[in-house]
């Protein structure tokens, strides 16, 4: 029975892939289509996987979708100055709005849930007020980082890293024990408040990346970017096999799987021609049954 | 006609079969002991009857009808209550909520609950039962160990239950709690309700119970009379093989080198104890015993600095630093065994791998590799030293038995090689084999040179093997004793008091 609640991801990507392969009669696993999904899923990917690291602590990161949003101004901003601006101008927003979550969930010990929602609404004021509600361009060479070649080099270089990271680090270790059990790892000496605030600069800062790629490919920092992307990354390592309660079921696989399974499902869903107020609901429904097949309901009581 | 009737229940968890064939009957007016080795099935029996879990086989009867709860309220029906033996409370609920759980709908007028109707009723309770100084509206996460461990008896006792259980509850009282519940278990027996005692203190066995079973590996080996029983025929038929007879340790002096590893200082935390000073030699075992509310389990939270004293000092002499935080306690070499172990001592949802390599993980990495391998080979030493019963280290903490949990949070120090141990009730709720060799393993640790702070509330215990006894009184160093031949129990309540 453990064995194949492990495979459970697994099993439902298959089944994603096969149900909208027939249903779009091959139509789905194109070149062309998979390149488009790629394309959907490298944000997502890369954006769950920072966040990977702060549900194994057992805490949330909702202020993704809004600090997307605000990392796409600020880029754009920055790359009217000079382009070679942008990049670190990203990674910098990011890594500022993760120290910002950590330090609040940690030494304020506000739970991240509060947190995040809060930074989540602040974020997506200031992006409005940045873009003038509208939306800023950016410089047109800069499109030319939109390659396939640079995404999937990025995507592979930060997989192989946040896998070493979180698997065979101290780091990692640490902060899995944070999410089985915070008092216990603390008395074993983990530095609890360090690690909190480590996993949010990690989210944030990958998030930020996210953030330079998403301008790179549109063309443009729009007020509305993001918008519920933070629920989407929720749902992707939920469907991946994340425990919401973090600890050591804690697997970074998960993001990569579940990250799949949207996208995916995503494609698959306008392919066939779900309308779009459809493919929200039904995307509920599966975050609901992902977290019920998961859901470890006997150690429900040691949940926080 | 027997009160309780078991016949044949066997349970089986994965792969381990933690009961077989059991069969016992219980009488009415009855104290029945159960004693076996850690992870023999006593509180898997415990659970079955009381209705936490369900047995794969066999039957039940309690007053010759059917008896096959299937919660512990439909338990409480039908006569029974138990004492678990880890913390069986809520945290962040009051103590008169957690009193009434599942009781609220007596203090329910109108769809409201009449908080202070139900905190006037907890208090009556709490009082009859002699706690007096627990207020019904306190947190109960406020309070000490002991004191949750007597909310719950109280609330056991409060279904007012024909057959009440008391899974090794003892080991986390100190001796006014174990007048409390004694009294209390008399005090059913007169009036021909029957008990259920669980402990690994076999001479209170002896003393309390009417008759004990004994388990041993899930199977139920005997049901003897204590009268005419000894604790040596006990232990041998509950570890199935005559045992070695220096239990504590055989010589009568004090010997400890000359080098001081810590060194303290009128160290004060308000409101809990003050102006405690002593040194810590490497090779001693130094004993800390007092009532449960001496400012002692303080004491060794303060020590390996994880509360912050008011005043004072601690010192490691051998790196020249003042301890302030755990993260440097640990680094100069001090581990921490928590009474509370299952939410201080171990992570629970975790493996018994992962809990043994945690404070280890620094040693074990290479630049900033750790290597599998490497923590598999640690937590197998660290789990044979200490022969964990488990089905292997990726096993879940979770689903050990009571003793071997305590022997995964002390492994933990010994594997990472501490030079300084602080140990709280270092034996709560170990057999009496393991109790032995943990005794063995602490004077092998003096042997080369360890220093450990073993805070007890056994007196036995701190008589058979400190070097020094230092003896606390409401947060104040009363006496220290040290190491000689005819040092009393006596001698240090009286100090105690
Ligand atoms: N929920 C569970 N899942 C898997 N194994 C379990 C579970 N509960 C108990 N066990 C196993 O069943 C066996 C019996 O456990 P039990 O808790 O009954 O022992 P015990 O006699 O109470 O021991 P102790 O004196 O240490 O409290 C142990 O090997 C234990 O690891
Ligand atoms: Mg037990």
């Amino acid at each position: 029975m453990k064995g194949i609640k492990k495979l459970i991801p697994y099993i439902g990507l298959a089944l994603i892939i096969l149900l909208f392969g027939v249903l779009t009669q091959g139509k789905l696993l194109t070149l062309r289509n998979l390149k488009l999904v790629f394309n959907q899923a490298v944000v997502l990917i890369i954006a769950s996987t920072g966040v990977a690291f702060v549900m194994a602590q057992g805490s949330l990161d909702l202020s993704q979708g809004s600090l997307l949003g605000i990392t796409g101004a600020m880029t754009a901003t920055a790359a009217a100055l000079h382009p070679g601006l942008a990049l670190p101008m990203a990674l910098l927003t990011g890594f500022a709005v993760g120290l910002i979550n950590g330090s609040l969930l940690a030494f304020l010990k506000i739970p991240s849930f509060i947190v995040t929602l809060c930074v989540l609404f602040v974020l997506r004021g200031l992006t409005v007020i940045a873009t003038h509600a509208g939306s800023i361009p950016v410089p047109m060479e800069m499109l030319a980082f939109d390659s396939y070649d640079i995404k999937v080099t990025l995507l592979v270089l930060i997989l192989a890293g946040a896998y070493y990271l979180f698997n065979y680090t101290q780091t990692g270790k640490g902060m899995r024990a944070i999410g089985s059990g915070e008092v216990a790892a603390r008395y074993s000496g983990v530095p609890v408040e360090r690690l909190k605030v480590t996993a949010y600069l990690i989210s944030g800062t990958l998030c930020g990346l996210c953030g330079w790629l998403n301008v790179v490919r549109t063309g443009a920092a729009d007020s509305k970017t993001g918008l519920l992307l933070e629920l989407d990354i929720l749902t992707a390592l939920v469907l991946g096999g994340m425990p919401l309660t973090g600890g050591s079921g804690a697997k970074l696989q998960s993001a990569v799987v579940g990250g799949l399974m949207l996208a995916l499902l995503g494609n698959g869903m306008v392919l066939v021609g779900i309308m779009a107020e459809l493919q929200q609901a039904v995307k509920g429904v599966i975050f609901l049954l992902a977290v019920y097949l998961s859901f470890e309901r006997e150690s429900a009581v040691l949940i926080k | 006609m027997s009160l309780l009737r078991v016949q044949s229940v066997s349970k089986t968890f994965v792969t381990t079969r933690a009961l077989r064939e059991a069969s016992l009957a219980i009488e009415e007016g009855e104290i029945r002991g159960l004693v076996g080795e850690n992870g023999s099935g006593k509180s898997t029996l415990a659970s079955i009857v009381s209705g936490i879990i369900t047995p794969d086989s066999g039957q039940m009867f309690m007053q010759d009808k059917p008896h096959t709860p299937k919660t512990v309220l439909e338990a409480n029906n039908a006569g029974i209550s138990i004492v678990v033996q880890e913390m069986g409370t809520i945290d962040g609920l009051t103590v008169a909520a957690n009193l009434f759980l599942g009781e609220e709908r007596r203090f329910t007028k109108r769809g409201l609950l009449k908080t202070a109707h139900m905190n006037k009723a907890a208090k009556q309770a709490l009082r009859t039962f002699g706690i007096e100084n627990i207020e019904p509206d306190a947190d109960i996460s406020a309070l000490s160990f002991e004191d949750r461990k007597l909310i719950e008896f109280a609330k056991a006792l409060h279904v007012g239950p024909d057959l009440l259980i008391v899974d090794e509850t003892t080991t986390a009282l100190s001796q006014r709690g174990r007048e409390i519940l004694f009294g209390e278990l008399q005090r059913l027996k007169a009036a021909k309700k029957s008990i259920i005692f669980i402990s690994h203190d076999l001479a209170e066995v002896l003393e309390h119970c009417d008759t004990v079973t004994v388990m041993k590996d899930g199977v139920i080996v005997d049901t003897l009379p204590t009268a005419g029983l000894d604790e040596r025929k006990l232990k041998e038929l509950m570890v199935g093989r005559e045992l070695q007879q220096t239990y504590y340790r055989e010589d009568n002096e004090a010997s400890y080198t000359d080098e001081v590893v810590l060194r303290v200082r009128d160290l004060t935390l308000k409101g809990s104890f003050s102006d405690i000073s002593f040194d810590l030699h490497s090779g001693e075992i130094l004993g800390i015993g007092g009532l449960t509310n001496c400012g002692m389990h303080e004491l060794g939270k303060v020590l390996f600095g994880l509360h912050a004293a008011t005043s004072g000092s601690v010192e490691a002499v051998r790196h020249g630093r003042k301890v302030s935080n755990y993260r440097e306690a640990i680094a100069c070499g001090l581990g921490y065994l928590p009474k509370n172990r299952d939410q201080e001592g171990l992570m629970l949802l975790s493996s018994i791998k992962d809990n043994i390599c945690l404070p280890s993980l620094s040693r074990l990495r290479k630049n900033t590799f750790i290597s599998p391998r490497k923590e598999r080979e640690l937590a197998e030493r660290g789990a044979q030293q200490l022969s964990i019963k488990m089905s292997s280290i990726n096993q879940l903490c979770l689903y050990l038995s009571g003793g071997n949990k305590q022997k995964v949070s002390l492994s933990k120090w010994l594997v990472r090689d501490s030079d300084i141990l602080i140990l709280d009730c270092p034996t709560r709720g170990i057999d009496v084999a393991v109790k032995a060799s943990i005794y063995t393993l602490m004077q092998e640790l003096k042997r080369r040179g360890k220093a450990i702070v073993m805070i007890s509330e056994e007196l036995q215990e701190l008589i058979g093997v400190s070097d020094r006894i230092m003896i606390l009184r409401r947060g104040i160093v009363e006496n220290t004793l040290n190491r000689r031949e005819n040092l009393s129990e006596e001698e240090i309540i009286h100090y105690m008091i």
